[in-house]
């Protein structure tokens, strides 16, 4: 996120701060960008880009991004073992349907979120507590495989969901699915 | 210790501390101190369109023109890769005798600066496009010995917009019509040992380049900079033992050579004086000579390097580097070989004549049949003679090859003297489309072989100036040319001196 957004500095496009720097100090140039995108980006976001910007930094990089991406590789390959179809990004030869895992499954089905959907007023007070709440849909997130969320009825009268996921590049799948349901 | 003060103390008395620099590191002196220098040279490619999109990488537009989405930054666009730039620095990985990696990948490089529209650089850090390779220097180029300098890796990149100060105080003006034009960064090793070295480095890097066709190399507007390394050991010392400083900003050979001098020097003068080399970024003031601080290592930026998750990576065939290869056109240094071999040439003629694109194959063209060494000398003194006047290249030039061939044969088969073969080149260069033949005929020259009508002449000048006639008969042999002078003048040029 950190890098994605570094785009955003308000000057060819989008809201720019107000607020002049000091003019006689061009080496300052740097103080605009950081009053446009203080103002512009929400609280969450400020946080996450700190974040990814401490973890690429030199001093962090190899003890946290490098192993992240490891982990990421791992994460694609648990739901490689799962997927009948296999993957087409890490096959080095042409697929063949002949090449499909005999007890695999072509989709997964798992709740969208650990609840039900939350009332505005209660709010967990820590953070942390809040981000838990991701950790259904991270995993495709992370494995870049294709996800859909649909409606699943209600539990105490707010509203459920549940997810389908399914191997890389068989989004028409999903939709077909769905379709049916 | 003591030895090196007193040479130093002489030396400034003498002529300042560039003679003390050269006396310190040529290799003829004892040589108390060594200097270790390396290259980054970044060079703009000669595609038409830029490394990541389709807009024209062309410089000289109106500001702002050439500008593609992704080179703005927009939200949502996305890069993709030129296949013209990746052939431009395969042709120059080859000539520089490296290996194209059949495997590269981009990284992105973060800082956020005006010029940086997207906030990051796209470049090829840790797996470049090509490794190692060397230049050889030598007589041709200016050293009166052989150096290999190594080439470390090449990588492609992008470049960044072009930012204006000082047009309107306290704005920088940004001009995104660069920003995303494909770059190489050429990076040597530190095989450099003196300021000449590393600016014959440059020269070659040059010609190299500008004869593949990868770039058009000039300092002057932009499409070569560089960046030199420049640390310094004792003599018993590793070569890479110094700690090294970053000279930015040198935009011309003579800032380079410059900028190394002082720096050598600064560190020369610390490192004796019992001081630390501090690792720093600096810049060159040629008004004093001097290198000054632009950048502390505390203030380096981090540039927290990422793999480029836009960008598959670069995977390239043995074929078609191989396609590649056989496209390059005939290097400098075999082209010097084969026309000494065949022709019978001098080097630096040969050398003189490669550093005019479309040259060789114009002499060769004219050889044919005639005098090499003749045609030769009428290039390289009558023709560059020309140009420079005209501040022409031979190839905006009108002059043909079949044109310059007539005067040769006229020349040769004395049906004009070489004034009057001077004439026609100007002629011709001035635009005359006419061979050589016809403007011959036009002019209605001919020779005055007559030696009659050459005797009369002569007898009627030494009876005209007496006293020169008897200066000469005394001995004075320079009273020849003022007889020689009259005649010229009295014929219109054409007599030849020689019958005179």
């Amino acid at each position: 996120a950190s890098s994605n957004l570094a785009r955003y500095d308000g000057i060819r496009y989008g809201r720019r701060s107000d607020i002049r720097p000091d003019t006689r100090n061009l080496q300052n140039a740097s103080q605009k960008y950081a009053n446009t995108r203080g103002e512009g980006f929400g609280a969450e976001v400020q946080r996450r880009i700190l974040l990814g910007t401490y973890v690429m930094s030199s001093a962090a990089s190899e003890h946290y991004f490098t192993p992240s991406q490891k982990i990421r590789r791992l994460i694609q390959e648990e739901f490689d073992n799962v997927f009948a179809l296999p993957n087409a990004l890490s096959a080095t030869q042409p697929l063949a349907l002949s090449a499909s895992r005999p007890l695999g499954v072509d989709v997964l089905l798992f709740p969208t979120a650990t609840g039900a959907a939350p009332r505005l007023d209660d709010q967990e007070d820590s953070r942390v507590a809040n981000y838990v709440n991701d950790v259904m849909t991270v995993p495709a997130s992370l494995a870049g495989i294709p996800a859909i969320s649909i409606p699943a009825g209600h539990a105490d009268g707010m509203p459920l969901g549940l997810q389908l996921v399914a191997q890389y590049g068989d989004d028409d799948l999903l939709l077909c699915v769905v379709r049916h349901l | 210790m003591r030895l090196l003060w007193s040479v130093r103390e002489s030396a400034r008395h003498c002529a300042g501390y560039k003679f003390t620099t050269n006396l310190l590191l040529h290799k003829r002196y004892y040589r108390p101190w060594g200097a270790t220098i390396g290259l980054e040279l970044h060079v703009q490619l000669a595609a038409a369109h830029k490394l990541f999109s389709a807009a024209s990488a062309k410089w000289d537009d109106p500001p702002n023109t050439n500008v593609d989405f992704v080179d703005a930054g927009l939200p949502g666009s996305m890069p993709r890769l030129n296949p013209e730039c990746v052939s431009l620095a395969a042709r120059a990985i080859l000539c520089l005798n490296g290996q194209v990696q059949p495997r590269s990948a981009f990284d992105r490089k973060h800082y956020f600066y005006s010029d940086q529209p997207l906030g990051y650089q796209i470049t090829q850090q840790r797996h470049p496009i090509g490794r190692g390779g060397f230049i050889e220097l030598g007589q041709a180029d200016g050293l009166d010995y052989t150096k290999r300098v190594r080439i470390h890796q090449l990588q492609l990149e992008q470049d960044t917009a072009k930012s204006i100060h000082g047009v309107y105080p306290g704005y920088i003006l940004t001009d995104l019509n660069r920003a995303g034009v494909a770059l190489v960064e050429i990076v040597s090793e530190p095989d450099m040992e003196t300021a000449p070295e590393a600016v014959h480095f440059v020269r070659k890097m040059q010609s190299l380049l500008r004869h593949t066709g990868v770039s058009s190399c000039n300092m002057e507007d932009g499409s070569l900079r560089c960046d030199v390394n420049v640390s310094v050991y004792r003599g018993s010392e590793d070569r890479l033992s110094g700690t090294r400083c970053e000279l930015k900003n040198l935009n011309s050979l003579k800032t380079i050579r410059g900028a190394i001098e002082a720096e050598v020097s600064r560190q020369v003068e610390l490192l004796s004086n019992g001081q630390r080399v501090k690792q720093e970024t600096r810049g060159y003031d040629a008004h004093s000579g001097k290198t000054v601080l632009a950048r502390s290592k505390e203030a380096a930026p981090d540039y927290r390097y990422m793999p480029e998750p836009d960008l598959p990576a670069l995977h390239i065939s043995e074929d078609w580097i191989e396609q590649i290869r056989s496209s390059l056109p005939e290097l400098p240094e075999a082209t010097l070989s084969r026309m000494t071999r065949q022709y019978g040439l001098l080097p630096e003629d040969v050398a003189t004549m490669l550093g005019e694109p479309g040259c060789i194959s114009f002499f060769e063209h004219a050889a044919r049949g005639r005098d090499p060494k003749r045609v030769a000398a009428w290039i390289t003194s009558e023709i560059f003679g020309q140009l420079s006047y005209r501040a022409q290249r031979l190839s905006d030039s009108t002059l043909t090859v079949q044109q310059f061939a007539g005067l040769l044969d006229a020349l040769a088969s004395n049906s004009i003297t070489s004034t009057q073969a001077k004439t026609l080149l100007i002629e011709f260069m001035d635009g005359d489309k006419r061979a050589a033949e016809e403007l011959i005929q036009a002019h209605g020259w001919k020779v005055m072989s007559d030696t009659r009508q050459l005797q009369n002449l002569v007898t009627q000048l030494l009876n005209e100036h007496p006293r020169e006639a008897a200066e000469y008969k005394a001995g004075h042999k320079r009273r020849l040319n003022f007889f020689v002078a009259k005649i010229m003048a009295a014929t219109k040029g054409q007599a030849r001196p020689q019958d005179v």
